[in-house]
């Protein structure tokens, strides 16, 4: 896998990607933006779940609103992610940092799902419970781990 | 602005700047908790920018939203500014001469101003248009060059990175 990375550096449309200063941080730019909505929709959807924030809206009001956003951000998110990749694909697959980051994404989105799949269930009883809102706050803390990580990257590796 | 200059290098030997410049994770932590401040900032002024261009939340009262979201920008501007002084200060010197870190700090300055303006002239007469689903044009003005300067200053912000 790591030699198909490393051979895909080296395609024309990679190498432009990499080799244009703007262009990378311009994607680097959307990749941010994108992951401004993927997370602030889903970490408000939880707070409200946990009954801390957004209280004027029921959980089942503010997951329909916000959920279609979270979904395209996170195409957006996945594929800006995916472009940044490319440029440096052989340094970043085995890398351990980028590792941690892509296993917490992949949590925080199994979380995500169960939380979009159950939010409505939860909604219907007089009060949100315990186990809903442990889910919640395990999403809140997925994604901050997940951001974390992604900085990180930079940070503990040098990549990026 | 030499005096500017010395005053960076001074923030930089600091004990706070000094430790967060060494510690492998401080940094990285600062700089998390500054991407979740810019979701409540720009979240929270977005949504009262697009209120006033007409273009969100137009069967509701401006003055309302306002109640409702203000008080959470203004908690991520707090939150910029702590965690975006601590970064500085482990890093002024190269910050001073960096141009996307000088152009962020301009607009941060003029969306001030732009704020400023729009809610010593047009604000003051909210009451006639509150309910209005679209504002007065002075007010969508306002509300497109901050939305227009805010999300620049997130751009310019990751680009320090890159120039």
């Amino acid at each position: 896998m790591g030699n198909f990375f490393e051979g895909l550096e080296h395609t024309s449309w990679v190498m432009a990607i990499a080799e244009t200063g703007w262009l990378y941080a311009t994607i680097s730019v959307i990749h941010y933006f994108t992951l401004f909505v993927l997370v602030g929709t889903i970490v408000l959807v939880d707070l409200r779940i946990l009954g801390v924030a957004a209280r004027s809206q029921s959980v089942t009001q503010i997951g329909e609103t916000l959920f279609p956003w979270t979904w395209t951000a996170l195409g957006l998110a996945l594929l800006s992610g995916f472009l940044m990749f490319t440029t440096d694909g052989g340094d970043y697959y085995p890398d351990r940092v980028f590792r941690v980051k892509m296993s917490v994404i992949l949590l925080a989105l199994i979380s995500a799902v169960i939380i979009q799949r159950n939010f409505r269930k939860w909604d219907q009883g007089p009060a949100i419970s315990t186990g809903a809102k442990l889910w919640a706050f395990a999403s809140i803390v997925l994604w901050v781990g997940a951001i974390l990580a992604g900085v990180e990257i930079a940070a503990i590796s040098g990549l990026g | 602005m030499h005096l500017i200059f010395v005053i960076c290098q001074w923030l930089e030997q600091t004990a706070i700047g000094t430790t967060i410049r060494e510690s492998l994770w401080l940094f990285p932590v600062i700089e998390t908790v500054h991407i979740f401040g810019i979701i409540l900032l720009v979240g929270g002024t977005s949504i009262l920018d697009l209120r006033l261009m007409g273009l969100t939340f137009r069967d509701e009262p401006v003055t309302k939203l306002a109640q409702r979201f203000l008080p959470w920008a203004w908690a991520g501007f707090i939150t910029q500014i702590i965690t975006g002084l601590l970064m500085f200060s482990s890093e002024a010197t190269k910050m001073y001469v960096n141009t996307a870190f000088q152009i962020k700090m301009l607009m941060i300055l003029s969306a001030g101003v732009n704020a400023f303006v729009f809610h010593s002239l047009a604000y003051q007469s909210v009451g006639k248009w509150d309910k209005d689903p679209v504002a007065p044009v002075s007010a969508r003005i306002a509300g497109l060059i901050s939305i227009l300067f805010w999300f620049g200053i997130v751009a310019a912000g990751r680009w320090i990175a890159y120039v």
